[in-house]
C-alpha cells in the first residue's frame, strides 16, 4: 500500500513523521495542501469525516494508506509502529504549536511500552514538548517517560477506583498510585489533579462528576501518598478537549467549588486551576 | 478629635421616649463580646472573643471570631467565624478557607475572616422587620483575604479581599475575588502609578504584601424599590462593599461578579460626586433593608483621615493615602440620583466648621445602622463612642466604650449594633431609666472648684464685646 503524506509548510509536526517514515526506510508521497490544493481538497472532501479540526483549522499531517487515514503526529507515529492496538493511548490532541498531549500511558497495553516510549522519544526529539496523561497505572512507564527530556506529566483522579476503572479501562493500586503521584508532584510542570470529566451515567447517558466523586479521589490519593498538604488541582474538560462533551451541558463553575470543597476534606491546599 | 484627660464611660445620654431600646452588642477591646442594655448593664459578656464585628442573632446567638492570625504574618486574618450560643458553646463553625503554614505555628485552616460576613435571612446582619438572619442553617458570605499576584496592579504581592459563600455544612459554593475586577474599578493612571509602586504594604513574613483595597464591609442588598423598578444593578442578590485604601464604594453582581454600580474612586469626575465630596477611607457602605426608614438608600461611615491614590501632593508626597480630611461624616445617599439624602456630620454635631470639625472624626473603623424609628446608631469607633440620632440630629442615647486595651492602648470598637429585646429571650426585658445630658459647665469632678467659684471679678473699660467665628486664624463655612 502507497502512503501518502498530507503536510502544511513550516509544520513542526509534520517534519517528525517525514523523520519518522525516513528512520524506519517507509516510502511515501507528500501533498502539501497550498502547493497542491486541488488533490488535497478532494482528499479532505472524501474523508471528511475522518478528519477533525482544532480551533485554528485542520491539525497536520494527515496520514493514508489507502485504507486508513490518521491525523497528527502522535497517532501516525503510533500507528507506523503498532497498528491499531496502541489508538486506546494515543488520541489527539487538544494542545496546539509547541505542545502535544492526547498520550496515556497508563492505557497502553501489554507489551507495546517499548513502543510507547519510542514515540514520546521521536515527538520529544522533534522539538515538541510532550504532555502526558496517567491515571495513576504503570509508574514504571511514566518514569521512563519522565526521564526522555521535555516531557511533563499530569496525573488525572476522576472519582473513586470503580469510577476509574469504568472511564478508563482499570484502577491503580495503592502503590502504583502513590508512584505515579510521587514522580508527576517532582517533575517539573507536574500536575496531580482531579479532572471533571463525563462518567458512565444511568444507561447510555453520561453525567457530570458529583461531590462524592471528588472526594472519593481525594480520600484514595490522601490515603495513598499520606500527604494531605500534596499541590492539588481542580480541572474540567472543555468542549475543546471532547467535542460535544459526549451530550452533556458544559460544567457549571460553580461545580469547581464543590468539587475543590469536597477535596480539600483530605487534601488540604486543592484549589481550582487558574 | 482631641480628648480631654478624664471624662466619663459608660451611658452618658439616654432618652427612652426617642429611642429604638433594645440591647446593643460591642467588641470590649482586649475582652469579648459585651451585650448591654439602654443603661450599659453588661447582660452576658463572651469572653475572648474577638468579632469583628460581633452580631447578634435571634435567640441570643452571637457570631463572632475566636481569634486572629500572627501579625507577622498577615493583616487582620480570623481564624475563624462561629456561632455561639448564650452559653458560650459554639454550634456552627467555618475555618476551611485556606490551610495555613506559618513558620513555628501549628499549621491549621483559617477562616482568614475579616470585617464582615452576612447570614442567609438578611442582608446587612442588623434588625429589619421580616428579616431574620437563620441560626439553624443557610449560607453565610464572609469576606476574606487571599495572597495573590497581580503584574497588572503590582510587582509586589498583593493581600486581595475575597468573598466567600459557604453552606451551612462548609462547602464554599461562590467566591468572588477582587484584583480579578481591577480594571472595572476606574481607577486613573495618577492612581494607578501610586498603586502600583506601594499597594499599601504591610511589611509582613516571609514577604510583605500590598491591602491594596481594603474591603471592610460586604452585605447583601436585599428586596429593595429600586429593582422592584427594574432597575437590574440592584437585584437583591447583589453585594455592596467598600473598599477604604481607593476610597470606592461598589455594587458587585452575584451572577456575573461585574461591577454594575459604583462611587469613588475619584470624586472630582461628575457633578454629582463633586456635589457628595470626596469620601475617603469609609467604612460600614450598605444598603438600609427594605422594610427600615429609608430602605434602598445607601448609609456609609465616611471617615476621613486619610485614603486613596492619586497624583504626590504636600500631605502625600508618593500618592498614597492621597485624600486627607480631619472629620467624618455619616451620609446617606440615594443610589439612583446620586443625591445625599441625610447627613450627620460636625455640622448637624452642632459644631463650628472646620475649626471644631475634628469633634466628630474616627479617622478608622466605625459604621451605623438605620433603626426602625428612623433613628440612626452610629459607632464612632476610634474613640469608642457610641450613640443614637433622631432625624433631625438630636443624640438620643450615648455611650463611651471604658475598655481601653493593653495591647492596643485605645478604646476603640469596631462596630456596635441594636438589636430588639425579644432577641434575647435569655433575659427579661430590663428597667429603661433615664439618663439626662449632665451640664459639663457645671459638672466637676471630686475636689475641683464649682462652677462661677470666683474669689473677685472685675470690669475693665474700654473693652469691646465679643465677636463671631470671623476673628478666628481660619475662616468659617459662615465666613463663605
Amino acid at each position: 500500500m502507497s502512503i501518502t503524506l498530507y503536510t502544511a509548510p513550516d509544520c513542526i509536526r509534520c517534519k517528525i513523521v517525514k523523520a519518522f517514515l525516513a528512520e524506519r526506510n517507509i516510502e511515501y508521497g507528500t501533498v502539501d495542501f497550498k502547493e497542491n490544493a486541488q488533490e488535497f481538497n478532494t482528499f479532505y472532501r472524501t474523508n471528511r469525516k475522518a478528519i477533525y479540526r482544532n480551533p485554528e483549522g485542520v491539525e497536520f499531517p494527515l496520514f493514508f494508506d489507502g485504507e486508513t487515514v490518521k491525523q497528527g503526529s502522535g497517532e501516525i507515529i503510533a500507528y507506523l509502529l503498532s497498528g491499531h492496538v496502541m489508538e486506546a493511548c494515543v488520541t489527539r490532541s487538544d494542545l496546539l504549536h509547541g505542545q502535544i498531549s492526547g498520550l496515556y500511558p497508563s492505557r497502553c497495553p501489554e507489551g507495546q511500552e517499548e513502543n510507547f516510549v519510542t514515540l514520546v522519544d521521536r515527538l520529544s526529539k522533534g522539538g515538541l514538548h510532550v504532555v502526558v496523561q496517567s491515571d495513576g497505572r504503570k509508574p514504571e512507564l511514566l518514569k521512563t517517560l519522565l526521564g526522555i527530556g521535555n516531557v511533563s506529566a499530569i496525573l488525572n483522579l476522576a472519582g473513586s477506583a470503580e469510577t476509574h476503572a469504568a472511564l478508563y479501562g482499570g484502577a491503580p493500586t495503592k502503590e502504583e498510585l502513590a508512584a505515579s503521584a510521587e514522580l508527576v508532584s517532582a517533575s517539573e510542570g507536574g500536575i496531580v489533579r482531579f479532572l471533571a470529566q463525563p462518567l458512565p451515567g444511568e444507561g447510555d447517558a453520561k453525567r457530570w462528576p458529583g461531590r462524592e466523586d471528588a472526594a472519593e479521589a481525594a480520600s484514595m490519593l490522601a490515603e495513598a501518598t499520606g500527604k494531605p498538604t500534596m499541590p492539588y488541582q481542580i480541572a474540567a474538560v472543555t468542549a475543546d478537549m471532547i467535542p460535544g462533551l459526549q451530550g452533556l451541558e458544559p460544567l457549571p463553575e460553580s461545580e469547581l467549588l464543590i468539587y475543590r470543597s469536597a477535596s480539600r476534606k483530605f487534601l488540604f491546599k486543592a484549589d481550582i486551576a487558574k | 478629635m482631641g480628648h480631654p484627660t478624664i471624662y466619663p464611660s459608660g451611658v452618658t445620654i439616654y432618652d427612652p421616649e426617642k429611642c429604638w431600646s433594645g440591647y446593643t452588642i460591642f467588641q470590649a477591646q482586649e475582652v469579648g463580646a459585651v451585650l448591654m442594655d439602654m443603661n450599659g448593664r453588661e447582660v452576658n459578656v463572651w469572653k475572648g472573643v474577638l468579632g469583628m464585628p460581633n452580631k447578634i442573632f435571634p435567640g441570643g446567638t452571637l457570631i463572632t471570631s475566636r481569634g486572629r492570625r500572627s501579625g507577622k504574618y498577615s493583616v487582620q486574618d480570623g481564624i475563624d467565624l462561629v456561632q455561639v450560643d448564650w452559653e458560650g458553646n459554639i454550634t456552627w463553625k467555618f475555618d476551611q478557607v485556606e490551610f495555613i503554614e506559618d513558620a513555628g505555628e501549628t499549621p491549621r485552616w483559617m477562616a482568614r475572616y475579616h470585617h464582615d460576613f452576612q447570614r442567609e435571612g438578611n442582608p446587612v446582619g442588623y434588625y429589619a422587620p421580616g428579616m431574620e438572619p437563620r441560626v439553624d442553617g443557610g449560607n453565610t458570605l464572609v469576606l476574606s483575604h487571599r495572597n495573590v499576584r497581580n503584574p497588572k496592579i503590582s510587582d509586589k504581592q498583593l493581600l486581595d479581599d475575597l468573598i466567600v459563600e459557604t453552606t451551612w455544612d462548609g462547602d464554599i459554593v461562590w467566591e468572588w475575588q477582587c484584583s480579578d475586577h481591577f480594571d472595572e474599578f476606574g481607577f486613573r493612571e495618577a492612581s494607578k502609578n501610586a498603586l502600583c509602586r506601594n499597594p499599601n504594604y504591610r511589611p509582613t513574613k516571609p514577604e510583605g504584601m500590598g491591602d491594596w483595597m481594603h474591603i471592610n464591609s460586604m452585605s447583601c442588598l436585599g428586596p429593595n424599590k429600586w429593582y422592584d423598578a427594574g432597575d437590574e444593578r440592584f437585584h437583591p442578590e447583589n453585594l455592596i462593599v467598600d473598599g477604604r485604601e481607593a476610597n470606592i464604594i461598589f455594587i458587585i453582581e452575584k451572577k456575573t461578579g461585574k461591577v454594575v454600580w459604583k462611587l469613588g474612586p475619584d470624586y472630582d469626575n461628575s457633578p454629582e460626586a463633586r456635589a457628595i465630596g470626596w469620601i475617603i477611607g469609609q467604612h460600614h457602605a450598605h444598603m438600609i433593608p427594605k422594610s427600615l426608614p429609608g430602605g434602598g438608600n445607601i448609609l456609609v461611615f465616611d471617615n476621613g483621615g486619610w485614603g486613596g491614590y492619586d497624583n504626590p501632593n504636600p500631605g502625600s508626597p508618593t500618592g498614597v493615602k492621597a485624600a486627607l480630611r480631619d472629620y467624618s461624616r455619616v451620609l446617606e445617599i440615594d443610589p439612583v440620583s446620586m443625591k445625599i439624602v441625610w447627613q450627620y456630620t460636625p455640622r448637624e454635631a452642632g459644631f463650628l466648621e472646620p475649626m471644631d470639625s475634628n469633634r466628630f472624626y474616627s479617622p478608622f473603623i466605625s459604621g451605623m445602622q438605620r433603626l426602625p424609628n428612623g433613628n440612626t446608631l452610629i459607632t464612632e469607633g476610634s474613640d469608642g463612642r457610641v450613640f443614637e440620632v433622631t432625624p433631625d440630629h438630636k443624640i438620643v442615647w450615648e455611650f463611651i466604650s471604658p475598655y481601653w486595651g493593653k495591647h492596643v492602648p485605645m478604646n476603640m470598637t469596631y462596630r456596635a449594633y441594636r438589636v430588639p429585646y425579644e432577641w434575647v429571650p435569655q433575659v427579661e426585658k430590663p428597667v429603661e431609666t433615664p439618663i439626662k445630658p449632665l451640664d459639663v459647665t457645671t459638672f466637676r469632678v471630686p475636689g475641683a472648684a464649682a462652677f462661677g467659684d470666683r474669689a473677685k471679678e472685675v470690669s475693665v473699660e474700654g473693652c469691646e464685646p465679643y465677636g463671631g467665628s470671623n476673628a478666628l486664624c481660619v475662616a468659617s463655612v459662615e465666613d463663605n
